[in-house]
């Protein structure tokens, strides 16, 4: 696997992929819909897949003396890889966004605060984008419209679930019990204890969730792929 | 003990059929793999190293179980599938650098050898490369490793006579010491004249023979004489070219005392793949 890493890294990643990490840096916008920035990140590894198909990198792939289900375990890796230096980012950035000035500054007016849960979110927007949009990369016939049209539809229509849910709770916060909870322990950086666990809890929830989604993700790709004719 | 061997490989299409093909090869010989366009070489050899998922059959490489082994069969193959036409803006260099580290045999004087022998530049990238010279990098990779069996898809093809003849010499010197075999698919029956030892002809997804070149060829004789003559043995003939002076055909050798009253001669692998491919479409024709 660290050989077929090397050669993803090598012949399959474009360079300029990494300049979607600048993406990141929209965790230093004072007033943002977040998640938006996860969705960034999902989008530009579709370049990884369409570089390839126009590479031929699953015919040279196909010659190596690899099973073919590893093809997809190393493109996996190498796009979880890619994945997580951005979660690392982002995480970076978001603590860095809290003690920059001004301080004290009101709820984000736009979605999710920047906190713990952010983070579990958006890597539960990652593992959403490994379960419905890479498997069809691994399809004998790649529609790159359809597939980036059932990702945006899909993923969209999460974030706007969870950054909805952080918008409802910061106008009801005064007169909802359960979205004043939410706005003092989960839609905020995390200051109080209880902040502190109940944000924990909702980075491992997400982290469960992107390992869950993506491990299905893998699984539906090595089936697609096993049934592709090189 | 069998290098290769091919048992009822099946694959099965909307409009074409890989019917049971089956075939083997021993350690020390070359097998030329012919039949027409579309006749199934290339499917038979993609669906061999799983390129092509199977509907039946099995393949063993080196007494090992292709499916099973997946990895470990593929490190003692060496395949090209004609020109290399992958990551066309990286260098050589680069790709080989990827390639190398996949196989444990690497032999890296073997592989500058080649890189002299066929006067490759690893500063270039692919797509400065000939379709010729991207053959030549193909096989560059192909023979570095050490494989035992090389499979090869039309690795003549684009190359010029002069380094056609080269290849072919360099194929009869990799068999020499009897450890290894090739088996290679082409049109350009000549090549496979020059150095074949076994013939596997397939004709529509189904293998018509595989044996050695000789029996190959004395199962055949062509039989030429009046057009009087050639409609008096209409029959018996596999195929026939009619001219100014008369006909040209090909008989079953079994069925050429028949044509006692004709001159025979020994048919050439040519002959019996143009004439049997026209009884093909005498049968396709008349369905």
């Amino acid at each position: 696997m660290k050989n077929l890493l090397y050669k993803e890294l090598k012949l399959c990643v474009p360079s300029f992929v990494f300049f979607y990490l600048a993406f990141s840096c929209m965790m230093l916008i004072p007033s943002y819909p977040y998640l938006v920035a996860f969705f960034f990140i999902c989008n530009a590894t579709m370049y990884i897949f369409t570089q390839g198909q126009a590479n031929g990198d699953f015919q040279y792939s196909a010659m190596l003396p690899i099973a073919k289900r590893d093809i997809v375990r190393a493109r996996y890796l190498s796009v979880m890889l890619f994945q997580m230096l951005f979660v690392v980012l982002c995480t970076g950035l978001i603590f860095l966004h809290h003690g920059l000035p001004p301080k004290g500054l009101p709820s984000n007016p736009a979605g999710i605060d920047g906190g713990l849960t952010l983070i579990g979110a958006g890597l539960s927007v990652i593992g959403l984008y490994n379960l419905i949009g890479i498997p069809a990369y691994f399809k004998s016939d790649i529609k790159i419209g359809r597939i980036m049209l059932t990702t945006i539809i899909g993923l969209f229509a999460y974030i706007f679930v969870v950054e909805g849910i952080a918008i409802a709770s910061a106008v009801a916060q005064e007169t909802v019990p359960l979205f004043d909870w939410i706005e003092r322990t989960l839609d905020c950086f995390p200051e109080t204890p209880a902040a502190w666990n109940a944000q924990i809890i909702a980075l491992l929830l997400g982290a469960a969730a992107y390992a869950a989604l993506t491990a299905l993700g893998l699984r539906k790709s090595i089936r697609n792929f096993e049934q592709v004719n090189l | 003990m069998n290098l290769l061997e091919v048992k009822e490989l099946t694959k099965r299409y909307e409009h074409f059929t890989l019917d049971r093909v089956s075939f083997s090869l021993e350690p020390g010989y070359i097998m030329g793999f012919i039949g027409r366009n579309g006749a199934g070489k290339s499917t038979t050899i993609k669906t061999m190293l799983n390129l092509i998922r199977k509907d039946g059959g099995s393949v063993t490489v080196d007494g090992m179980d292709f499916t099973e082994n997946e990895s470990v069969a593929k490190r003692k193959i060496g395949f090209i599938n004609g020109e290399f036409n992958c990551y066309p803006r990286s260098a050589l260099a680069v790709i080989t650098d990827v390639t190398r580290r996949f196989y444990p045999d690497w032999d890296e004087a073997a592989y500058r050898g080649y890189l002299e022998r066929f006067s490759l530049d690893e500063r270039k990238k692919v797509n400065e490369l000939s379709a010729g010279m991207r053959v030549k990098y193909a096989l560059a990779l192909a023979l570095s490793h050490n494989a035992k069996l090389l499979i090869l898809d039309e690795p003549t093809s684009g190359l010029d006579p002069v380094s056609r003849d080269d290849l072919l010499e360099l194929f009869r010197s990799l068999i020499a010491d009897g450890s290894k075999s090739i088996l290679f698919s082409t049109h350009i029956i000549s090549d496979l004249e020059k150095c074949a030892d076994f013939i596997t002809y397939i004709q529509n997804g189904k293998i018509l023979a595989s044996k050695d070149v000789e029996s190959f060829k004395a199962d055949y004789r062509l039989v030429s004489g009046e057009r009087e003559q050639m409609e008096r043995h209409k029959a018996l003939l596999i195929g026939c070219k009619t001219h100014a002076f008369g006909f040209t055909g090909l008989v079953r050798a079994e069925d050429a005392p028949a044509f006692s009253d004709c001159r025979t001669a020994n048919a050439d692998l040519e002959s019996i793949m143009i004439y049997t491919e026209q009884e093909g479409e005498h049968e396709e024709s008349a369905l």
